[in-house]
């Protein structure tokens, strides 16, 4: 298992990996949410040692401390790897094709470094300017508004998330990857 | 072409480059000597050139001997959207998409590198011959 944490706040994950055994890598500039079509946390993959995709982008958890929440039970995940890499078992949901970005999320992503980086280098305005851009572009992708929120100086677990969850949910729950089936 | 405030330019692609630059009519002339560092191609008097290809290019930019080139031709030239900031001096170029695209359509995990919790630059490729679970996740 490798975790690549699309974040920049190197404390928090160091923090949230502190017991991790596997490798955890750090995509401050979310160059690994661009390349492999990630729109959401947590996001698992499926590659094998041909570096082929087995079961693409699809959101799994960990531990069900949001299971009623998000209505994913994190067992029956770790089943279906278990059944792959034991007895080379694969999901039917694996063949799902990831819908690519468009070109307001590609957009979107540009305006995202812009808006990480010049808030790094203390351009307030400009940061803002470009996260505003950014949101409006692609409202419903989480690594776009919810990575936003900390570095607006919002609470990406207050209001503003419950409210981008539910416009998200309203919407559809689009995502790039294998949807979701939610459970009543 | 007259060059006047000469200023640097970050551009934010799969890597970052602070580059020299100036800017006329908002369009951003960079150093030819600079074009590969940026881009990942190489500008020759075929076009722009990158292992066995070449994207061909208006004469008049690979003929001319001018130090400065306008670097929106080059990314417009390749296929990549730019966004550009004038006033924070930063551009962002998308040579993801197509990189994404195949690798999505195909099926195939593209290699990245990135950092670790130490601070070492670490390949994905380094577990190739290896099955992986990749997870994405945040703090957020």
């Amino acid at each position: 298992m490798i975790a690549i944490a699309i974040d920049e706040n190197i404390d928090a994950i160091k923090e949230l990996a502190k017991e991790a055994t596997y490798p955890v890598l750090i995509d401050a500039d979310h160059l690994f949410s661009d390349l492999y079509a990630v729109s959401n946390v947590p996001t698992v993959i499926w590659i094998d040692e041909n570096d082929t995709i087995i079961r693409p982008n699809a959101v799994e958890v960990g531990s069900d401390t949001f299971t009623e929440f998000t209505g994913i039970s994190c067992a029956d995940h770790m089943n279906q790897v278990k059944a792959w890499v034991q007895e080379g078992v694969v999901p039917e949901d694996a063949q799902h094709a990831v819908e690519d970005f468009d070109q307001n999320e590609i957009a979107a992503r540009l305006h995202f470094r812009i808006a990480a980086n010049s808030l790094r280098a203390g351009l307030d305005e400009a940061s803002e300017h470009h996260f505003e851009k950014a949101e409006e572009l692609a409202p419903l992708d989480f690594t776009i508004v919810r990575a936003a929120m900390p570095l607006r100086g919002g609470n990406p677990f207050g209001e503003e998330f419950f409210e981008l969850y539910e416009k998200y949910q309203t919407a559809g729950s689009p995502y790039h990857g294998i949807p979701r089936q939610q459970q009543d | 072409m007259s060059k006047t405030n000469n200023k640097t330019l970050t551009v934010l692609s799969d890597h970052t480059s602070v580059i020299e630059v100036f800017w006329e009519n908002s369009k951003p002339y960079i150093k030819r000597d600079d074009v590969q560092e940026v881009l990942g191609w190489e500008l020759k008097t075929e076009g722009l050139c990158k292992e066995t290809t070449c994207v061909p290019l208006p004469s008049d930019l690979t003929s001319n001997s001018s130090e400065f080139v306008d670097l929106l031709i080059l990314t417009e030239a390749l296929g990549f959207s730019t966004v550009t900031d004038i006033e924070s001096g930063f551009l962002a170029i998308d040579n993801f998409s197509s990189l994404r695209h195949s690798a999505l359509s195909e099926r195939k995990a593209p290699d990245i590198e990135l950092p670790d919790l130490n601070g070492d630059k670490r390949f994905l490729s380094e577990w190739s011959d290896k099955k992986k679970l990749l997870v994405a996740f945040s703090s957020w």
